[in-house]
């Protein structure tokens, strides 16, 4: 299983960005995605995501399995939108350009095509950002983050973690199968279902006791250095905000409610380029 | 005389504050870990012959729900859920958003703090049958809560729904939490022998 989820430490810009700035874009960018379908809105988000995730310097590699993964269930969403609603477009935006009749009540029209455009402009606007922003925020930066936007610091703490251990237990997870498959353990598509359940149980009993052993580590490793006692803590990867991370939040802020305005100045969350 | 008896329960007291606060702690940092077994155990599936593939996503809730019990597994599904709507690609097959829990499979995924609840209580439970037994009542009300949701946004018939996204998945989701239980339980006794 490839890594994914996982902190890269490099020195751009939006590496340098305040936790708390970041978490703002990206709770901002993502409502904003999940809102409009004003296509001029999503494709000057989508221009947006590109140049800050080219800006910071993360590799392909680094997130090309969660992007297969999301394109291929992109096309599968896609096509059971088509299976499913072959004239949701035509509902929508209240005309009927047909371009192609394939079988029995399917009929391919301009609408349906331009709201597909618009399903798949909305994953790609903010796949970028949740990506950019997992790369690119230390998890304990992502704590002191949470807890400077009024979280308490043990919730805040206890997110932190979760996003810190992922590489740990997929690595976990990794050793533990490949230890396995040379005690001649077999998951393959050759055995039987009822095989690869007790293999998977194989993996997954050791997983789960590293996982143990690490929370008791890491819990006594906290309970030496008086974690929780105090009402308030201090975060050791607090960053102050600069001027940068102010400019960031306005530019968030103004475009969102540009957008917005745009997206609802006529009734309407789709923009309509049939009327 | 006097003196010391007060500072022996001042030692006292401390003790207790502090093993108090050693189970928050312990609480605290089983949650997150969790979380983070949910996110990890949801991208993982085993291949099935009818090429449905058999995600862990199922067995992790339930797993969650019987090592942590009802209250802290709450809370560690309740991370794991928002972290997805806040966006993060969490879910089985990474996905993510609001659109994972207002989409059509959505109902399964609120559906997990039910389950998760009920397989909680089913661990407290000192004959495994019982416990199993409540664990499907809770994966029964995950999957009514699956079809509900999928019956209302697709505009078609509960039974219709549940031919379509239930009784495919059902029998894998019970031996999920009968997998769940056993290893659960294995786990917990394993641990009980440890701290002692």
């Amino acid at each position: 299983m490839a890594k994914f989820l996982t902190y890269s430490h490099d020195d751009t810009w939006i590496h340098r960005l305040c936790g708390a700035t970041k978490l703002i874009f990206f709770i901002l960018w993502s409502v904003l995605g999940m809102i409009t379908y004003d296509t001029r809105v999503l494709l000057a988000m989508l221009i947006i995501s590109m140049i800050a995730f080219y800006m910071s310097k993360i590799k392909y590699k680094q997130v090309s399995m969660v992007f297969k993964v999301i394109c291929l269930f992109l096309i599968i969403n896609i096509l059971a939108i088509f299976i499913f609603s072959p004239y949701e477009g035509t509902k929508i935006y209240g005309t009927r350009h047909d371009l192609l009749h394939l079988f029995g009540k399917y009929t391919l029209t301009k609408e349906q095509i331009f709201y597909e455009c618009n399903v798949a402009l909305k994953y790609f606007t903010v796949i970028p950002a949740a990506l950019l922003f997992i790369v690119t925020t230390n998890p304990s930066e992502f704590a002191a983050s949470l807890n400077r936007l009024g979280v308490n610091y043990k919730i805040g703490y206890s997110i932190s973690l979760a996003f810190r251990y992922i590489p740990d237990i997929q690595r976990d997870f990794n050793e533990i199968k490949q230890s396995q498959e040379a005690r001649g353990i077999d998951m393959s598509k050759d055995v039987s279902l009822p095989t690869r359940v007790k293999s998977m149980g194989a993996i997954l009993f050791p997983l789960i006791f590293s996982s143990m052993e690490r929370i008791d580590v890491i819990s006594n490793a906290m309970e030496l250095r008086g974690f929780g006692k105090s009402k308030k803590r201090t975060w050791y990867t607090a960053r102050p905000f600069t001027r940068m991370d102010y400019m960031v939040i306005i530019f968030t802020v103004v475009f969102s409610i540009i957008s917005l305005v745009f997206t609802f100045y006529d009734g309407s969350r789709f923009y309509n380029p049939f009327m | 005389m006097e003196h010391i008896e007060k500072k022996n329960r001042g030692l006292t007291n401390n003790k207790k504050s502090s093993n108090r606060n050693r189970n928050v702690t312990l609480n605290l940092v089983m949650t997150g870990m969790f979380s983070a077994l949910l996110i990890v155990l949801s991208q993982l599936s085993i291949p099935s012959p009818t090429g449905v593939p058999i995600t862990l996503q199922t067995f992790a809730v339930a797993i969650t729900g019987v090592i942590l019990g009802w209250k802290f597994g709450l809370v560690s599904t309740l991370i794991y859920i928002l972290l997805g709507i806040a966006g993060l690609p969490v879910f089985a097959n990474f996905k993510a958003g609001l659109q994972a829990i207002v989409g059509p499979t959505g109902g399964f995924i609120y559906g997990f703090i039910l389950m998760v609840i009920l397989c909680g209580i089913g661990a407290k439970r000192k004959n495994i049958l019982v416990g199993i037994l409540i664990g499907i009542i809770g994966l029964l009300g995950c999957h009514l809560l699956g079809i509900n949701h999928y019956a209302f946004l697709s505009n078609i018939s509960f039974w219709k729904s549940a031919l379509l996204v239930s009784i495919p998945y059902f029998i894998k989701d019970v031996i999920s939490i009968v997998l769940a239980f056993v290893i659960g339980r294995q786990v917990k006794k394993s641990i009980e022998n440890y701290r002692l």
